[in-house]
């Protein structure tokens, strides 16, 4: 996509990064499109099942290397952060913890979260981070580290 | 006195395409990028076009993109910047006309969509008003955060779905769409809740908060938005109860009943009543009044 009618295109879902949120929605974008190719590599994945015992087991042989075990470390990740960011966005987008506006006073703040809005994300950002804690040890321990 | 580097990056309506001018000018404690902007153009280079009028935040005239950020040039001091590199683009988004000139005939195009103006039953009265509606300070507390909009454009810039999405009714015309829905004057709800209810209407919004964070006037779009779709669950839950909807003040009483004069007829005044009254109160000195 170019520059149609002055319009940044792609580029813009990226760029300005302004604030936390923005930042958020891009990763969100991301981690929602890397999740759903995911899907479909393992949908062909588990399709080799199909052509016998024999396919199945060399495709799980082939797929059990340290490249692979990271790929998928980052689906995982991947997941943790778009679901618990995704709980924040529904709560946030359907107006459920909207603050009341309030009359603008100079020196004009920027996007505002009151206290109902920092909790979530920060609730939300704790609980991917926490989980992925225990991903990260299984996946050490899968490699032999741990 | 400090030297900063500007560059402009312009757009050239013949050929077609950006160009980079690079400008070296002077810059004191105070001057914003605007003032930037005209000393170049006084002092060197006579062929920059930008927008301006009121240099004071109030017009929404000079919104650009200065290193990267959307911004009003009037109101950024080029110190403050922290930077000896200055980079000046027409804002995103919008289609370039020249230079650093955007055209906003779209973003007005959407604005009008919205209907921005209050729609009442009464119209009669609109046309020919004979008295103003009553509105307490807590009815206007709803809307007014989002009547503070100056038309500056920013928020477009900032705006991941209208980066790529042509149809997307965008912060501003939505964020204004809340604006009359809340005001309880207005009394087409239903109406507006509908235009909102579309897939380029709210529901075109992910909440990339953008458009508040670079907003000038802390107008907050990005929470109108989810205010109006607050509206829209409600009404798709059958728990939408309506809005008060404000009333035309009552007629002001006939002139010899004015409220002044609610607490009996005022006396009639002459000289001899006043005198009485005064040694009364014992505040004559000399009996005399005259
Ligand atoms: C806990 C589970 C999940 C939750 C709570 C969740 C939540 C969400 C939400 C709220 C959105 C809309 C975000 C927006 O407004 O921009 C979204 C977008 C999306 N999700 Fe999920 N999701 C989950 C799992 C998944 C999975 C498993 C996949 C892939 C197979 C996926 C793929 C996507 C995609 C492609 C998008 C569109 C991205 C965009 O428009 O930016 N999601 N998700
Ligand atoms: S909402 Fe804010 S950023 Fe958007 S046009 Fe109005 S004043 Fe400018």
């Amino acid at each position: 996509m170019g520059e149609k009618e002055g319009r940044r295109g792609i580029l813009g879902w990226i760029f300005p990064i302004t604030n936390l949120e923005r930042l958020l929605y891009t990763l969100h974008r991301i981690t929602g499109i890397g999740l759903t190719l995911y899907l479909f590599i393992h949908i062909y994945e588990t399709s080799m099942r199909m052509y016998g015992y024999e396919t199945w087991t060399a495709t799980a042989e082939f797929l059990e290397n340290p490249l692979f075990h990271f790929g998928l470390l980052l689906v995982v990740l991947a997941a943790l952060f778009h679901g618990a960011n995704g709980i924040r966005l529904i709560l946030q987008e359907l107006g459920l913890i909207a603050p009341k506006p309030t009359q603008p006073v100079y020196p004009y703040r920027k996007y505002h979260r009151d206290r109902k809005i920092w909790m979530t994300t920060i609730l939300m950002l704790i609980l991917g981070a926490g989980v992925a804690v225990f991903a990260l040890r299984d996946f050490l321990i899968l490699l032999g580290v741990m | 006195m400090d030297k900063v580097r500007f560059k402009l990056r312009r757009w050239d309506p013949e050929r077609k395409t950006y160009q980079t001018s690079e400008y070296e000018i002077p810059v004191r404690r105070g001057m914003t990028v605007l003032d930037g902007l005209i000393w170049i153009k006084e002092n060197i280079d006579r062929t920059v076009s930008y927008r301006a009028s009121c240099r004071m935040g109030l017009c929404g005239s000079c919104g650009m993109v200065i290193n990267g950020k959307p911004m009003l040039a009037c109101e950024t001091q080029i110190l403050h910047l922290e930077s000896n590199n200055v980079t000046v683009e027409p804002l995103y988004n919008y289609e370039p006309i020249k230079d650093l000139v955007a055209d906003f005939h779209q973003f007005f195009e959407k604005q009008r969509t919205i209907k921005p103006y209050l729609i009442r039953e009464d119209v009669e009265e609109q046309i020919n008003p004979t008295r103003e509606y009553i509105q307490s300070p807590e009815e206007w507390n709803l809307y007014i955060q989002f009547a503070m909009c100056i038309t500056c454009g920013l928020c477009y810039s900032a705006c991941p779905t209208t980066a790529t999405d042509p149809k997307y009714l965008g912060p501003q015309a939505l964020m204004n769409l809340y604006r009359f829905f809340a005001d309880s004057r207005d009394q087409a709800e239903h109406l507006r809740l509908e235009i909102a209810d579309q897939v380029d209407g709210v529901w075109g919004c992910h909440l990339a908060t953008g458009c508040s964070e670079v907003c000038p006037k802390g107008v907050d779009p990005a929470l109108a938005i989810q205010l109006l779709r607050k509206e829209l669950l409600k009404r798709s839950l059958k728990l939408y109860r309506g809005k008060k909807i404000s009333e035309l003040a009552p007629p002001l009483p006939p002139r010899n009943k004015s409220p002044y004069r609610a607490f009996g007829e005022a006396p009639e005044f002459t000289i001899e009543k006043a005198e009485e009254k005064a040694r009364e109160f014992n505040i004559l000195k000399d009996d005399r009044v005259r």
